[in-house]
């Protein structure tokens, strides 16, 4: 998606009359920057501010607020490992690690080839099958220690 | 509003509906410590210091949010208030950088003054501590997040009182931070007003010029008015061995009417007085040379020369009431042209209904209802005066009706703007005299008519000024507003002064266009042609004297230059939008021009009475436009008003860019065009912005300089006309 | 009796007792300007501002030895250097008016200015005696180099 693509879709956003003031539109149009670019820099925070007309500051304040939203460059496969609670308990610390220990990187980081990211995570309402993981969308439950390089080869990881 | 008895601390105050207990105890004297608090800001509550207990309440409440209810009994005292409070400060404390000895707060911080007053002796944290390491520059304003305790004030200042909303909190909890959009204060759009930096209680937004410069307690205080523009804001200069060190507004503690607003010019403007570009001597021409020489020699040359003669005496006016009356003695007041022109033309309109040269002070607004603004510009050409009438909204809960033919920032809290073309101003505003009186009366815009309801029966001050008062049609539109006035009785009449003592040379001197002075000596006093006098040419004269602080372009015109005192140098009164304003002196200059006067010969002068006709009719527009001729506005940016960005090192640094605000329509998609005016041309690049009204343009500059000579022609800066050059 | 005190000169011995019991001791008396006395270890004399081993000087010009000072002997400019560090533009010490209280130097947080075991410092004019901060950071080499010694 190029920027002048995406100042399109935040038009119709704007258009499409779903919520009731300019600011609620904010959170939808920094999703579509989320899902569409690898990181929400300052070129989508000004479209998206000229376009609701909102402050500049307030919008990259939103966007920094949340956790789901990047503002640093991520990989492509977004790893994100429950350590609440019910996790923690069943062991989802461990599964950080040796994510951690496979990849070669810490928590909050990127692998260098821009494949994978792992963000230790808060409660993702998955409890019921902790220690959970997910993978951009995809969702794993009752993941043990030796699941992990699975996982990763599913995403095409090489190693 | 019934007043009630609450129980403080065993001490029965007063309180009215709506306040809170932290305000009861202030105005009796009992002190609650407090971070987030500001007597100009929204309350928030988000220190949590100014904990108090309530008897009947389970748990501490925060006084700065807690409303004042009758038969309350609040303690400030026991011992539960004050464990509470020590461990807020302990929290503070835990994670606030040991940087006092450098910090530029310290001495005025008011951690500082709490921790040590009501914080605990101790800390029992180990842990270390949180270091965001997070500093951010920008051009004026330095953010330093270690210090930071996350009070918000700052953030509140900038979004709410000053409308700007550069400064928000990045990411959560223990990794918030103050940052602007992108760390960059000039792409946030920050107006360098200084607030924030006023408002932040410990030492984390600092004043760029004033880092590491001096400690705050060891310097001379001095209180004194900024001349840079009408508004006459009262501030602090901070003085030590002679120099100043910074200007402070003091918001909360400033007893002037601006209340410790301040503006990029008057925080930062004030090393004008240490430009390069100042004069150090006396010049005297020599042939083709200026020499140097001494102020004995050069007040006998001038005695010699002025003797008997009339002379042409040209005013900037920022000077104060003791100049112009010594000026007036001894070069007389028969031929006086100022910058100030325009605006005695607004009085002249006024008087033409009223029958007296006089406007209402500011503070009329506050007693009024409705506050009915005609000018566009006024946050570039008095940024505080906008300021306070923003507040006059948010704080005071006043209406706000707003005409004029440009968007302005104050369209944002109006309750109604009318943005009509310069052509239709004095029609709209006939809108009102009939709308306001008439019940019945439809000028078939709803807008319009909402507007005149709001008005009816109301006190309203009115005020005039930005930019419209450099319009042409100035007079009629002031006799408009003084008929509507007039009409509705309980209203009063303010015109902002452009300039600091506008008021004050439009008492003393007849002012007359330049082409009609007949004098054979030119004086020129404080001004520069080019800004003050576009398209102005210098009469023929025998000999030209020019008084001015800086090297300026009228120089080479001159035959003798003397130096005088400029921007926190000068001592004196001036005639200021709110009564009559002191000057006192922070620095002591080398040429004084009261001093410099009064060794020349007094002369026996006669002032002309000045006739006032009075006629009660509004007046009529003249503006009239044909087809392909745009409205123009020369708009000098906030910075450049006064050329303080071009002398001040300080204010340079934020100046903003020279550029020309088109309508799409008009704009047709060309980055540069070519304007043709009555004597000349000029090429300038063209920004599109949607918000203006076809047929009007804004150009804005930096500062007014020769090429615009051909387009512009004093006193009418405002609403002329231009064409574009089709390519 | 009369008369043995007549006989040994006892009323002599008696004046002379001091001088007899210390003639035999080793002079105390320093012959001053050709010999030095070495000042006692606390011994307060003029000022010094010490030195960090990169040759950087300590002082971070807070003010605070000025603030303490009862006879307003210290004056300083500072201003922001090049770094973005505070920086000392001139730090001056106006001997004339000091009573070496020392006070100064238990204010001083970052153990910055000193005194040294200088006494003499006695100059032909009196604007000689105000030391400026180059004056102050030699005291403040030779105060190091002295100190390492020990």
């Amino acid at each position: 998606m190029t920027l002048e693509e995406f100042r399109l879709e935040v038009k119709k956003l704007k258009n499409s009359g779903k919520y009731p003031s300019r600011k609620s539109y904010l959170l939808p149009a920094l999703w579509i920057a989320e899902k569409n670019f690898p990181q929400i820099n300052s070129e989508m925070i000004k479209i998206i501010a000229e376009e609701l007309e909102i402050p500049l500051v307030e919008v990259e304040e939103v966007a920094r607020f949340y956790a789901m939203f990047h503002t640093e460059r991520k990989g492509n496969f977004v790893i994100r490992v429950c350590t609440n609670l019910s996790c923690m308990l069943n062991g989802g610390e461990e599964i950080l690690k040796e994510f951690c220990r496979l990849l070669g990187i810490s928590p909050g980081e990127t692998t260098p080839d821009g494949m994978f990211t792992v963000e230790s995570y808060e409660c993702m309402g998955l409890c019921d099958g902790a220690p959970a993981v997910t993978v951009n969308e995809e969702r794993f439950s009752k993941v043990k220690v030796e699941d992990v390089p699975k996982i990763l080869k599913k995403f095409g990881w090489k190693g | 509003m019934e007043s009630f008895k609450i129980i403080i601390d065993g001490k029965e105050c007063e309180a009215y509906p709506g306040e809170t207990v932290l305000e009861v105890a202030e105005r009796n004297g009992i002190v609650i410590p407090v971070f987030c608090y500001h007597k100009e800001l929204r309350p928030e509550g988000a220190c949590r210091v100014c904990l108090v207990e309530v008897e009947g309440a389970p748990r501490l409440a925060t006084a700065c949010t807690l409303r004042a209810m009758p038969d309350m009994v609040v303690k400030t005292n026991t011992e539960r208030v004050k464990k509470a409070r020590a461990g807020v400060i302990e929290l503070i404390l835990n994670n606030h950088t040991l940087e006092c000895p450098i910090c530029d707060k310290a001495g005025e911080c008011e951690l500082q003054m709490v921790g040590f007053r009501y914080g605990p002796k101790k800390s029992r944290y180990r842990e270390p501590r949180r270091e965001k390491d997070i500093v951010i520059q920008g051009p004026l304003i330095e953010i330093d997040n270690d210090r930071c305790i996350l009070c918000r004030r700052c953030i509140r200042m900038c979004g709410e009182n000053m409308g700007n909303r550069v400064l928000g909190i990045f990411n959560r909890g223990y990794k918030a931070y103050i940052s602007p959009f992108n760390g960059d204060f000039l792409e946030g759009g920050c107006e360098h007003c200084g607030s924030c930096i006023d408002v932040c209680p410990v030492g984390s937004l600092l004043d760029r010029a004033f880092k590491y410069k001096d400690r705050p307690w060891r310097m001379e205080k001095t209180w004194t008015t900024c001349t840079l523009c009408g508004s006459g804001c009262k501030m602090e200069v901070d003085t030590y061995h002679g120099k100043v060190k910074r200007v402070v507004g003091r918001i909360g503690i400033n007893n002037g009417h601006n209340r410790g607003y301040l503006c990029v010019r008057g925080k930062w403007g004030w090393d004008i007085v240490y430009s390069d570009k100042r004069l150090k001597k006396p010049l005297l021409k020599k042939g083709e040379e200026l020499k140097e020489i001494s102020l004995e020699e050069a007040l006998r040359i001038l005695k010699e020369k002025i003797e008997g003669k009339e002379i042409n005496l040209f005013l900037e006016s920022s000077l104060t009431n003791e100049e112009l009356s010594k000026l007036s003695a001894v070069f007389g007041n028969t031929n006086v042209t100022s910058d100030a022109l325009t605006f005695s033309l607004a009085v002249e309109g006024i008087a033409s209904i009223t029958g007296e040269r006089r406007t209402a002070s500011f503070s009329s607004t506050e007693k009024s209802d409705v506050v009915f603004v005609i000018g566009d510009f006024i946050e570039e050409v008095n940024p505080v005066i906008a300021t306070l009438l923003r507040l006059l909204v948010i704080q005071k809960g006043k209406r706000l009706i707003r005409v004029g033919s440009y968007p302005s920032k104050l369209d944002a809290v109006a309750f109604s703007s009318l943005i009509v073309s310069p052509e239709e101003v004095i029609d709209l505003l006939k809108h009102f005299i009939m709308g306001t009186i008439d019940l019945y009366y439809s000028s078939g815009d709803r807008k319009i008519d909402s507007a005149a309801k709001a008005l009816r029966n109301k006190k309203v001050a009115f005020i005039i000024g930005g930019t419209t008062l450099f319009s042409p049609d100035i007079k009629e539109i002031s006799q408009t507003v003084a008929y509507l006035a007039d009409r509705m009785g309980n209203a009063t009449i303010t015109v902002i002064p452009p300039k600091a003592n506008s008021i004050g040379v439009t008492k003393l001197f007849d002012l007359k266009p330049p082409e009609k002075l007949k004098g054979s000596v030119n004086v020129l006093v404080n001004t520069e042609l080019e800004r003050d006098f576009p398209g102005i040419e210098l009469p023929k004269a025998e000999f030209t004297v020019v008084f001015t602080p800086f090297y300026t372009h009228d120089i080479a015109k001159a035959d003798l230059v003397i130096p005088i005192e400029t921007g926190v140098e000068k001592e004196g009164k001036v005639e200021g939008i709110e009564r009559t304003l002191d000057l006192k002196r922070a620095v002591v200059p080398k040429y004084q021009l009261t001093e410099i006067i009064s060794q020349l010969p007094y002369r026996e002068g006669s002032r002309e009475k000045r006739e006032l006709k009075i006629k009660k009719k509004p007046g009529e527009s003249i503006l009239s436009g044909e087809k392909g001729e745009i409205y123009f506005t020369l708009l000098v940016n906030r910075t450049g008003w006064n050329s303080v960005s071009y002398y001040s090192g300080n204010v340079a640094k934020v100046a903003g860019r020279r550029e020309l605000h088109l309508h799409p329509e008009d704009a047709k998609g060309r980055k540069i065009v070519t304007l043709k005016g009555e004597h000349g041309e000029l090429p300038i690049s063209v920004v599109e912005n949607d918000s203006l009204i076809p047929g009007t343009a804004v150009l804005r500059v930096e500062r007014v300089t020769r090429d615009l000579k051909g387009l512009v022609k004093f006193p009418f800066t405002s609403n002329f006309k231009c064409r574009i050059a089709e390519e | 009796m009369e008369l043995l005190k007549k006989v040994a000169f006892l009323d002599l011995l008696k004046g002379m007792k001091v001088t007899l019991k210390t003639m035999l001791k080793p002079t105390v008396t320093v012959h001053y300007p050709f010999e030095k006395v070495e000042p006692r270890k606390r011994f307060r004399g003029i000022h010094a501002l010490k030195l960090n081993p990169d040759g950087s000087y300590r002082c971070e010009a807070c003010y605070l030895c000025a603030e303490m000072c009862p006879s307003n002997v210290i004056d300083m400019e500072m201003t922001e250097g090049k770094d973005g560090k505070k920086e000392l533009v001139d730090f001056t010490v106006d001997l004339t008016r000091c009573l070496f209280c020392g006070l100064c130097v238990e204010a001083c947080p970052r153990d910055a200015i000193v005194m040294t075991d200088i006494y003499e410092f006695s100059k032909y004019s009196p604007d000689k005696l105000i030391l400026h901060k180059e004056d102050l950071l030699e005291l403040g080499r030779y105060y190091q180099r002295k100190e390492r010694e020990k």
